[in-house]
């Protein structure tokens, strides 16, 4: 097995602009990771791109622009987890010696695809007919969720307070205002208990992440110690809806892909698309005693400073989500978090995890959901 | 058949709903003896409250959840 360094970072501001298509998007970020890796279109091997809006052939779209031909390209659709999926099929072929280097790409033109914020599901399933949209999923997870735990409502809220705040210094969030406890639980009713500043955008915009052999990368880049991808269960009698199965399964095989404990990580980018996601993710992942979430994003234990920082870029809820996007741009903000380049800070943060996990079939958990372990080389011994 | 008595699992009140769906609608996941079923609600319920589950062929799950309480 090969240890695998990212080698470069790049990504465009995520946003509202209708008028970059994909193709000029993916341009942009490939270049910039290409510049941070020191490379060029001819260094690489192998490309995987992330991309669900966008039509079929999406990467080699959005690689048009570029000098890479010829080279094999693969598209991967698998709804909010292509983009962190495509980068952990990367790294398995760097790590196996398939190939030698891998460019990540995620891209998505989404605000115009589904303007008005809500991605809808376009399936004929019973829950679909009967009315059950996405944001209701969430809200009938933080319905059971708030009831089970006897939990404090405002603690859905104060996620968005959080992340939205992370987001004031990160000039490639989409949402750059703070709002409060207050403003979160007064805004429009979506589903509830969520109301609209507890759920993403959507956004458009571009990331990508060059993967190399370590021994071919600077000896301080960033290291990937594992990954894990899970699809989703059935929602049957016996199923906990303040729990995530598809994300504990693909939380334990990566640790065990990796060969850490959880108490090593310190940093965390989850799927924040619903404030509720956040709270069920960090517990599901085993980051967090289960039933203990709400109450530390409460108290600040999950904010800059505390005991476990999650989306310390702003996560979903500030950035906005460009679906197929969103997975590699959790990637470049943990590298440059990992590496001191973030605009919040987290001084002595060796481990990073990113989850991000697709919905869009209401009769399962979810379609895919994939977590990737990052280090600093002295973490990773 | 009969009225059948179920606990509300889990619920939703969505505000902004699919096409076709004149929000606000509730839905919830109602558990009773033989499983749970997701059924669209006639009025508003909390998680824990009793309800019964009448058959509706208007709805998907050809069941609706009221508050009446099964006989």
């Amino acid at each position: 097995m090969i240890d695998v360094a990212i080698a470069g970072v790049g990504m465009t501001p995520f946003g509202r602009f209708p008028d970059r298509r994909i193709e000029v998007m993916g341009v942009g970020a490939v270049a910039d990771a290409l510049t941070d890796a020191g490379l060029t279109a001819g260094d690489l091997d192998a490309v995987w791109c992330g991309n669900v809006l966008g039509g079929g052939a999406a990467a080699q779209r959005s690689l048009a622009g570029t000098d890479i031909q010829g080279i094999p390209v693969q598209n991967i659709e698998n709804a909010c987890a292509s983009g962190s999926h495509a980068f952990a099929e990367a790294f398995h072929a760097v790590r196996t010696g398939r190939v030698r280097a891998a460019l990540v790409l995620g891209v998505e033109s989404a605000t115009t695809a589904f303007d008005g914020g809500l991605i809808t599901l376009d399936r004929d399933d019973e829950p679909t007919r009967l009315g059950l949209n996405l944001p209701g999923i969430y809200a009938m997870n933080a319905s059971r969720y708030l009831a089970q735990y006897d939990a404090d409502p405002r603690a859905l809220a104060a996620v968005s307070v959080k992340n939205h705040a992370a987001g004031v210094n990160n000039p490639r969030a989409r949402f750059r205002e703070p709002v409060t406890i207050d403003e979160v639980l007064a805004s429009k009713p979506i589903a509830e208990p969520l109301t609209l500043l507890q759920c993403c955008a959507n956004a458009d915009g571009a990331a990508a992440v060059v993967l190399l052999p370590a021994d071919d990368a600077r000896p301080d880049a960033v290291r990937v110690l594992g990954t894990g991808v899970s699809s989703g269960f059935r929602i049957d009698a016996d199923y906990d809806l303040s729990h995530s199965r598809i994300t504990a399964a693909a939380g334990d095989r990566a640790f065990a892909d990796a060969g850490i404990e959880r108490s090593r990580v310190d940093i965390a980018e989850v799927h924040d698309a619903f404030t509720i996601g956040e709270l069920i993710a960090i517990e599901s992942l085993g980051l967090v005693e289960r039933g203990a979430a709400w109450r530390m994003t409460l108290d600040g234990e999950t904010s800059p400073g505390g005991a476990l920082p999650v989306n310390t870029s702003g996560g979903l809820l500030s950035r906005g989500h460009a679906v197929g996007a969103s997975g590699v741009a959790q990637v470049v903000e943990l590298s440059r978090q990992l590496q001191g380049r973030s605009e919040n800070p987290t001084p002595g943060a060796g481990v990073a995890l990113a989850h991000t996990v697709g919905g869009g079939v209401a009769t399962h958990d979810g379609i895919a959901a994939v977590v990737s372990l990052l280090a600093l080389p002295d973490a990773a011994r | 058949m009969t009225d059948r008595p179920g606990v509300v699992y889990a619920t939703t009140t969505i505000h902004v709903g699919l096409p076709g769906h004149v929000a606000p609608y509730t839905l919830a996941y109602v558990d009773f003896d033989g499983g749970r079923v997701l059924a669209p609600v006639d009025g508003r319920v909390e998680v824990g409250e009793r309800v019964a589950l009448v058959d509706d062929p208007a709805s998907a799950s050809g069941l609706v959840a009221t508050h009446r309480r099964s006989a």
